[in-house]
């Protein structure tokens, strides 16, 4: 069973994102901040994670890009409700820290799917030299 | 920029139009519009660059401002309508959108400054104000409310899948889904309007941008205050959405004017160069601040002017649009007057 890593300082969305995974047939964990997402991923290697871009202790731009640095097979989505300064553009930001696929709050079951096959298959043909 | 032959091409449209000047029939006839169609088709390239030289002619030609801003609108929408029925591929239809907001800003304020006078200049800088404050209501709101929206719309779904489709559980739980889905195109509604000014950030040239904030503060004049300028001619691009360095100095300057409303003075707006930065001064000589305003002015929603319902966002925005370029705000105020420094980081290449 594939494994997928959801991190939001959000309880709610933490827990409708783990019902769509679950949904996907995905195993999945739900953690609340950067740091805990980085000992998770030490713990054991996961397959996808998704990663809110606004969180009050450390944002989901820098946990991506530290994520990205440790595990350069982990596909990552960004997702966003759209920033308290630079709206949307902090989803793009969210690009160029690593992240394959971006999501915009409130995403349906529908594009779930799709971000999550695009995330994997995204990242498995991304050749390894010019993983960021 | 525009090509030698868009240029060629729109002059032609204007001499064939009765007395050189676009009037409407032309803008529905074929005209602008018409060169905008063939130049989006042909990619978009000189579509902005059509835009601002449609606008041009409108300048003391006499023809009404309203006149003049409801046929630039239609332009702007057959535009809209045709980036978005021509096939583009969404970032270069983003951003060619965003060109077009900017432009038409560009071009009203620009009718205002040359079409109504002090009038126009307040309405505009009333504008700019009570989007901002719609924009810095919308944005916290906007994301909150996304939030919540993301179990609504994802648990009445996953809820939903368990219930036979054509039971009223399902059906039910199709009105939340939907509901939600609706309230969630509400929000982004909300925040289009809020982003509709400045764009994508983007190198801008700065002296462009002052000396268009100078221009309409000069239809302001306020009695007793001189308006002083020391403009470097050679000063870097910096990074910021387009019309935010003027925006920059309008509200700067409007805050110093304000500040010398019982006193009288001077007004000094000073753009120089920096070691890689470009510098904003605008400097009163006024009462200055007192520590507990100056300790404060830049919160959102702070004012000294209770009773006007946009004030206390103007030091917030100048704050923010220093923030996003990585620059920074400074702020000297004593007896006797207040100097107000933006330093913004020069645009380098390959950096934007």
């Amino acid at each position: 069973m594939k494994r997928l890593l959801v991190v939001d300082d959000d309880a709610m969305v933490r827990a409708t994102v783990r019902q769509m995974a679950e949904d996907e047939g995905f195993s999945v964990v739900a953690v609340t901040s950067g740091k805990a997402a980085r000992e998770a991923c030490r713990r054991a290697p996961f397959d996808v994670a998704v990663v809110d871009v606004i969180m009050p202790d450390e944002d989901g731009i820098r946990t991506m890009t530290l994520l990205r640095r440790e595990h350069s097979d982990l596909a990552l989505i960004g997702m966003s409700g759209g920033g308290r300064t630079g709206n949307f553009e902090l989803l793009k930001l969210s690009e160029r820290a690593g992240a394959d696929v971006l999501l915009r709050k409130p995403f349906d079951h529908g594009a779930f799917a799709e971000a999550v096959r695009n995330a994997v298959l995204g990242h498995r043909n991304r050749p390894k030299d010019t993983v960021p | 920029m525009i090509s030698p032959a868009a240029a060629e091409r729109f002059a032609h449209l204007l001499e064939t139009t009765a007395g050189g000047m676009i009037d409407e029939p032309l803008l529905d006839t074929g005209g602008l519009c018409a060169a905008l169609a063939a130049d989006l088709r042909a990619g978009g390239t000189n579509a902005i660059a059509l835009l601002h030289a449609g606008g041009a002619p409108w300048r003391g030609s006499g023809v009404p401002l309203a006149t003049h801003l409801a046929a630039l609108k239609r332009c702007r929408e057959t535009c809209r309508h045709l980036l978005r029925s021509g096939g583009f591929a969404a970032p270069d239809r983003d951003s060619l959108d965003d060109a077009l907001i900017h432009a038409f800003d560009a071009l009203e304020l620009e009718s205002c400054t040359h079409g109504a006078g002090s009038d126009g200049m307040e309405a505009f800088v009333g504008r700019i104000r009570h989007l901002h404050m719609l924009g810095a209501m919308a944005r916290p709101l906007g994301h909150e409310i996304n939030n919540l929206l993301q179990p609504v719309i994802g648990m009445a779904f996953s809820v939903r899948r368990k219930f036979p489709a054509d039971s009223a559980e399902a059906r039910n739980l199709t009105l939340v889904f939907d509901a939600g889905k609706q309230a969630s195109a509400v929000v982004n509604d909300l925040l289009g309007l809020a982003r509709q000014r400045g764009g994508a950030p983007r190198p801008v040239d700065p002296m462009a941008e002052v000396q268009r904030a100078v221009a309409l503060l000069r239809f302001r004049p306020q009695p007793g205050v001189a308006l002083h300028t020391f403009l470097a001619s050679e000063t870097a691009s910096v990074i910021l959405p387009p019309g935010g360095l003027t925006e920059i100095v309008l509200e700067l300057a409007i805050n110093g004017l304000e500040a010398m409303a019982q006193t009288g003075g001077a007004l000094t707006i000073t753009l120089k160069g920096g070691d890689g930065t470009t510098i904003l001064e605008v400097q009163d000589t006024g009462p200055g601040m007192t520590p507990e305003v100056l300790t404060r002015c830049r919160e959102p929603f702070f004012t000294t002017k209770p009773s006007d319902p946009c004030a206390g966002l103007g030091l917030t925005v100048v704050q923010g649009l220093a923030d996003a370029a990585g620059g920074a705000l400074e702020i000297d105020s004593a007896a006797g007057g207040t100097t107000l420094r933006v330093i913004l980081p020069a645009a380098t290449e390959g950096k934007p």
